[in-house]
């Protein structure tokens, strides 16, 4: 426990820049985890720590291909995480009438700067409406490159369930969101 | 793995085999898995979040026009296998091949977690293991393998607080509701699947849930042990192991990239 065999005791002594470069680490990592940012590399890593409660009804994306349910989780993690994502902010946009919401962040992270700044940064970070549209189309290439296979039709739907019993029952809802043929 | 090989952090170059081996086997993983810029080419939609980098990263331009063209996702992602090859032979240029790799897996992942609107905190762990090679000096290599080392106690250990702090600790019926969410997909789809199996039996018993939390809470928190000493520095590593392969077993989350940190 002696301070001088401390690890940024001994840092200081041994290498002033380092020091400098670990010292601006640990404030970063503190700032971001006040303020509750996820900025790499600086996350808050707070995994699994909040109070979950069950929803009435939960909302799950179901791909099909040629009209017939494909087993998503069958996929590798990252290659389900891609689908769904991708699929996630394409159906938020397209909702949305193709206004994408980062834009108020941005608008609210450049108000101190000239106008053309904020117009720079909406255009490279926003998702613009051409973009988008090109999703379904770009979707059916990723999963017949994925599934190996040549897909007619690709669809992906919204299904609700409701949590019975320790059971998901489906709700005969579902509504159809995205729908691409070739 | 250095405490359960027995390693100086002077045997450097065992060391580097070591870590660099296993950089390559996530390399390969991550292929296998579909995690490369070449299988993600033209996708169209960004997902840069509110993540500081990713905005620096997007105002550059830089991932929109890797994910356009073809050639620089190849050339991208085959720059990153080459220079991880180098890293593990060669001796005398580690440093500055060391330095090349961060730059171009900071291309790949950025390019590649914004047009899979995906942002994955383990990639973090990744790029604070390899620092350390990036300096040649015996004294700045251990210095740096040191800070390596405290970052993955502070992720283990934050990590613990928050579960405690946040609540979740303290309700012992949360992790059951936790996995009915975390798994919805595989209840629906796959419930045959090893992951699901495991959880539905914690999901009928609340109890045995909350049980595994607290031994999840306490895997973490033991690692508080290693700001003090060096001494069980072989149990934490292998403990970090068993906690990788149930996180995955139980919840099906990749922790292998944080487990690098351990070596």
């Amino acid at each position: 426990m002696n301070p001088t065999n401390w690890y940024l005791v001994r840092l200081y002594k041994q290498n002033k820049v380092l020091f400098t470069f670990v010292t601006l680490f640990i404030a970063f990592q503190i700032y971001f985890n006040n303020k509750h940012i996820h900025s790499f590399p600086f996350f808050v890593w707070d995994m699994y720590s909040h109070t979950q409660s069950l929803p009435d009804t939960l909302t799950q994306t179901e791909v099909f291909i040629d009209n017939k349910r494909i087993d998503i989780t069958q996929l590798s993690i990252w290659e389900e995480l891609s689908v769904l994502n991708t699929y996630k902010t394409y159906n938020r946009l397209h909702r949305n009438n193709y206004y994408d919401p980062i834009d108020e962040v941005v608008r609210n992270r450049t108000k101190y700067f000239p106008e053309p700044v904020y117009s720079y940064v909406s255009n490279k970070v926003c998702n613009q409406r051409h973009e988008t549209e090109k999703y379904a189309k770009w979707l059916h290439l990723y999963l017949e490159q994925i599934l190996h296979k040549k897909i007619k039709t690709i669809e992906l739907k919204d299904v609700q369930y409701l949590y019975i019993n320790n059971h998901f029952q489906p709700i005969n809802n579902s509504c159809s969101v995205l729908k691409n043929e070739q | 793995m250095k405490a359960l090989l027995n390693l100086n952090i002077q045997e450097r170059n065992t060391f580097a085999k070591v870590l660099f081996g296993y950089f390559l086997i996530l390399l390969i993983f991550r292929f296998q898995s579909g995690a490369f810029l070449i299988f993600q080419y033209q996708q169209p939609i960004k997902g840069f979040g509110i993540d500081w980098i990713f905005w620096l990263s997007a105002c550059s331009g830089f991932p929109q026009y890797i994910i356009q063209h073809y050639w620089a996702c190849v050339v991208v992602d085959s720059t990153v296998v080459i220079l991880s090859i180098a890293c593990f032979f060669s001796t005398k240029w580690r440093n500055l091949f060391c330095i090349a790799l961060l730059i171009f897996f900071f291309l790949q992942r950025m390019t590649l977690e914004t047009y899979a609107c995906t942002h994955s905190k383990s990639t973090a762990a990744l790029f604070i293991a390899l620092l350390p090679f990036c300096f040649k000096s015996e004294k700045n290599f251990s210095l740096v393998s040191e800070f390596s080392r405290y970052f993955l106690l502070y992720i283990l250990i934050i990590s613990a607080f928050y579960k405690f702090y946040n609540g979740a600790l303290l309700s012992p019926e949360n992790f059951a509701v936790t996995l009915v969410n975390q798994h919805s997909d595989l209840a629906t789809l796959n419930p045959q699947h090893i992951s699901y199996s495991i959880a539905s039996v914690l999901i009928a018993h609340p109890l045995y849930a909350g049980v595994a939390y607290i031994v999840l809470f306490l895997t973490q928190v033991i690692f508080v042990i290693g700001v003090f000493t060096r001494k069980y520095d072989t149990l934490l590593f292998v403990i970090l192991l068993i906690f990788a392969v149930m996180t995955y077993l139980v919840m099906r989350i990749y922790n292998m990239d944080i487990t690098v940190l351990g070596l």
